[in-house]
């Protein structure tokens, strides 16, 4: 056999090792999304959030947040999610969120904030959780008052939408 | 419900139009890969009988009547796609194949089955206690995000055959055809059975 089909013959399988090698890792595909429901109460005048982020991505960005503030972060978790997930009046000005706990449910964690409000039309929010750590997260928020339901999606880039 | 059902076909379509989905865009490739330009509603039938295949794992799964062994599934999703270019490359007349034309589609919805598994965990998390609006919403955003991956398919196999021809002028159009399935699907298996080792469970 000549030099010539020899060099033809090896290079199909030598072209498809360096293809398989040069082929990048690939972590199975995961949804990266985290959930929140902003529910007005008019009884109580006040606007209770619950947010549902992934725990393992929450602690990692949690823990960046914590290195990264150490002087004033009490609750990482709690803190972080505070600085990321901010509901503003119509005036613009953000709402105080006071935790109302967090309790692990399946694979998430459900953290729980309330504000004293006279309502919620015309609010704005923006959901930032997780972006500093995945350039395709997704965040959904679903926000229900007045008997109607309007949800929003974010992606990194995103400042406040309107409610 | 609207603005609801808006924000779920948004959120299944960026889930299937995003580079970090390579394993579901290699594999609507090695889907689309046997199809001509004129074949494009073949090519449609194929890829809508995948997202029904993972339209039905996702609602088992999401609504908790079907529990799944997630490191099975990661490992079968790159499985699917081996599996997919294997059948390309050896599979030459479709038409005297069991079922005739109803074949392809029937095993793109066997492999959907597969691929709808994959992500069924993560929906379950987040709604649990609404489901049927935001389930349905993130089915349409995938079949659309895969349309939109299918026609960037589409200019992409047009222009192998066009390399193709340029390299090898003589060659008729079958021939054609028949190297640009080989050449692809043997790529696309190759890479896809990497994954499949790196997530091997055993």
């Amino acid at each position: 056999m000549k030099l010539a089909s020899l060099a033809r013959l090896a290079s199909l399988p030598i072209a498809l090792v360096v293809i398989a090698a040069s082929a990048r890792p690939l972590d199975a595909h995961p949804l990266h999304t985290s959930l929140a429901e902003i529910v007005y109460d008019p009884a109580a005048k006040e606007i209770r959030i619950s947010i549902r982020v992934f725990i393992d991505d929450l602690t990692k960005a949690s823990d960046a947040y914590a290195r990264s503030h150490r002087a004033t972060a009490k609750s990482p978790i709690v803190d972080y999610a505070r600085s990321a997930f901010i509901v503003a009046d119509r005036g613009g000005h953000p709402l105080a969120l006071a935790s109302c706990g967090s309790k692990p449910v399946g694979d998430l964690m459900w953290l729980c904030f309330r504000a004293p409000s006279a309502g919620l039309a015309g609010f704005q929010v923006t959901h930032r959780v997780l972006f500093d750590l995945y350039a395709d997260q997704i965040n959904i928020v679903q926000a229900i008052y007045n008997g109607k339901r309007t949800s929003i999606l974010f992606t990194r880039g995103d400042g406040y939408k309107k409610l | 419900m609207m603005s609801e059902l808006l924000t779920f076909m948004q959120l299944g379509f960026r889930h299937i139009v995003n580079l970090e989905a390579m394993d579901h865009i290699l594999f609507l490739l090695a889907l689309a890969a046997i199809y001509r330009p004129r074949d494009w509603r073949s090519a449609l039938w194929v890829v809508t009988a995948f997202t029904v295949g993972h339209s039905i794992t996702l609602a088992l799964a999401v609504t908790g009547a079907m529990v799944l062994p997630i490191k099975l599934i990661e490992f079968l999703i790159p499985v699917t796609i081996v599996a997919t270019c294997i059948e390309n490359i050896i599979v030459r007349d479709r038409a005297t194949a069991p079922l005739g034309r109803r074949y392809r589609p029937m095993f793109a919805a066997v492999f959907g089955l597969v691929h709808g598994a994959g992500f069924a965990d993560y929906l379950r998390n987040l709604f649990v206690d609404r489901i049927a609006l935001p389930l349905f919403g993130f089915n349409v955003g995938i079949e659309l995000g895969q349309i939109v991956v299918l026609a960037f398919a589409a200019v992409f196999l047009i222009a192998a055959d066009g390399a193709i021809r340029y390299a090898r002028s003589s060659l008729p159009a079958p021939a054609t055809l028949r190297l640009r399935v080989l050449m692809i699907s043997t790529v696309v298996m190759v890479v896809a059975a990497r994954w499949a080792i790196e997530r091997n469970p055993w």
